[in-house]
């Protein structure tokens, strides 16, 4: 409540007990400001330390502050290459997914609400086609590549978020690869994860999903490709309750 | 703590100091302990709820953002890169790669003051680009750079390159023999790519005005000209607080 006093006029008289509820008017009000005591825009950098947890509550904890460059291509470092029998992506560093402590979406007593997780993925693919063997005629089929973001909530379970699926095809009736090594396709998703995709259920890990896949032919040959220059980025907005 | 007890009650029946009376309105020896809390002292503990609102703060004081981006046609003939080769760093000189040897990209580029220590650091952009190359060896290469103007370091050199940005336009995407007008619809490719710079990287992100961009090379092969096009680009930052 604002302080509002009675002025005092000439003559009256002046208690102890008014002269102390003057004091601790103050008091009330100085150690219990609302919200609405706060001029808006009067708060900057100075007051809040980081946009990073852009949540509307007070006092935060530091967030998972991920990301992950690597990836190189003519800068040095190994391409991720691809085969049915990998599945996914390896090159030893596990360069390709973001794991951080579990979080969760909805209220708890150690973290506050998780507004969103925006993730950054950009990557080449190359060498996209048969890997080898066949006679010319066994290549008539159509090659896919398929990448997509996943998320865990922890235990080894990953979840798929459909909507950042993408898909490559080639078709190779020669033989060799139908995209060279300097013939390159990019690819590139930026997406919010949300608490609709979670369902409830807390986070723990980010990562990028590739398959390759065969549909039809005589035969079934392993196709494969190659990603290169490949960088995953994650950047959370939350903030720890008070 | 600047939550306040005010530190005299008065009595009915007692004369009251005047010492007393001043000291409960104000007295800087005391503080936080009394009313003089309000000069800059107050924090977090003093809001009822602990809470204030997005409405609260300052646009911009958190997040340092802004795009560019262009449509026009540019040419980079292998002259401005002034002997670039491809590849890089190759017949026995390091510096083939230098920053010296690429050339900012207009509309790909910005400039922009941050006056607080950035946690992130986002660059984003979309780039659309073309190679004359039909030698193996004529080649374009398109990368990030960085530059803190008041620090001096730089996230491109020799050294220190930010790898994952570096794209190379592709000689050609159709089998050898069967030929495409240069420049062609066929041999543009779009790139969309990232960086992330944080906190603890090295060079670490400060306070400070900023160059960055897109940066390109075009190699000088030894018995043809090359020249690299590029047409539509944008590009974008975001610095976290």
């Amino acid at each position: 409540m604002p302080i509002t006093f009675t002025p005092l006029e000439e003559g009256d008289g002046l208690s102890a007990a008014s002269l102390n509820n003057r004091f601790s008017s103050y008091e009330t009000e100085v150690n219990g400001l609302a919200e609405t005591r706060v001029l808006d825009r009067s708060l900057n950098n100075r007051h809040y330390d980081s946009a990073i947890y852009s949540s509307v509550e007070m006092n935060w904890n530091p967030a998972p502050t991920v990301r992950c460059p690597s990836g190189n291509g003519a800068g040095g470092v190994n391409d991720h290459l691809y085969t049915k029998a990998g599945r996914t992506i390896s090159d030893g560093t596990n360069v390709m997914s973001i794991s951080f402590d579990q979080h969760p979406m909805n209220d708890s007593p150690t973290y506050g609400t998780l507004g969103g997780m925006l993730v950054l993925f950009d990557a080449h693919l190359i060498d996209f086609g048969i890997l080898g063997g066949g006679s010319p005629n066994q290549y008539n089929k159509i090659q896919l590549a398929g990448i997509w973001l996943e998320w865990t909530p922890g235990g080894g379970i990953w979840n798929q978020i459909a909507r950042s699926r993408r898909y490559l095809s080639c078709t190779d009736d020669s033989g060799g690869f139908y995209m060279q090594g300097t013939e390159r396709s990019n690819i590139g998703f930026r997406t919010l994860i949300t608490a609709s995709d979670l369902g409830g259920s807390q986070i723990s890990g980010v990562r990028v999903f590739a398959q390759a896949f065969e549909t039809g032919g005589t035969a079934f040959w392993t196709s494969g490709f190659t990603l290169r220059e490949c960088s995953l980025s994650l950047i959370p907005f939350y903030a720890k309750k008070v | 703590m600047p939550n306040i007890t005010i530190p005299n009650v008065f009595a009915d029946g007692t004369t009251t100091d005047a010492d007393d009376i001043a000291e409960n309105l104000y007295r800087p020896a005391a503080t936080p302990n009394t009313p003089e809390v309000i000069n800059g002292w107050l924090d977090n503990y003093n809001f009822a709820s602990k809470k204030f609102y997005r409405r609260h703060l300052q646009p911009s004081s958190h997040v340092v953002y802004g795009m560019q981006g262009s449509t026009a046609c540019l040419d980079y003939p292998e002259s401005q890169s002034n002997g670039w080769r491809y590849p890089p760093q190759d017949a026995g000189d390091p510096d083939n790669d230098k920053i010296e040897l690429y050339r900012p990209i207009p509309g790909a580029c910005a400039e922009f003051y941050c006056d607080w220590q950035p946690k992130y650091m986002l660059f984003t952009w979309n780039i659309s680009y073309a190679n004359r190359a039909e030698a193996s060896t004529e080649r374009v290469h398109i990368r990030l750079g960085y530059t803190n103007l008041d620090t001096g370091l730089q996230t491109i050199s020799p050294t220190s390159i930010v790898g994952h940005s570096l794209r190379e336009c592709p000689r050609s995407v159709w089998p050898v023999g069967i030929s495409f007008a240069r420049f062609g619809a066929y041999r543009m490719r779009h790139y969309s790519g990232h960086h992330l710079s944080h906190v603890s990287d090295s060079p670490q992100p400060a306070a400070g005005r900023y160059q960055a961009g897109l940066y390109i090379a075009v190699s000088q092969p030894a018995a043809t000209r090359n020249m690299g096009r590029v047409h539509v680009r944008s590009f974008r930052y975001i610095c976290f607080r």
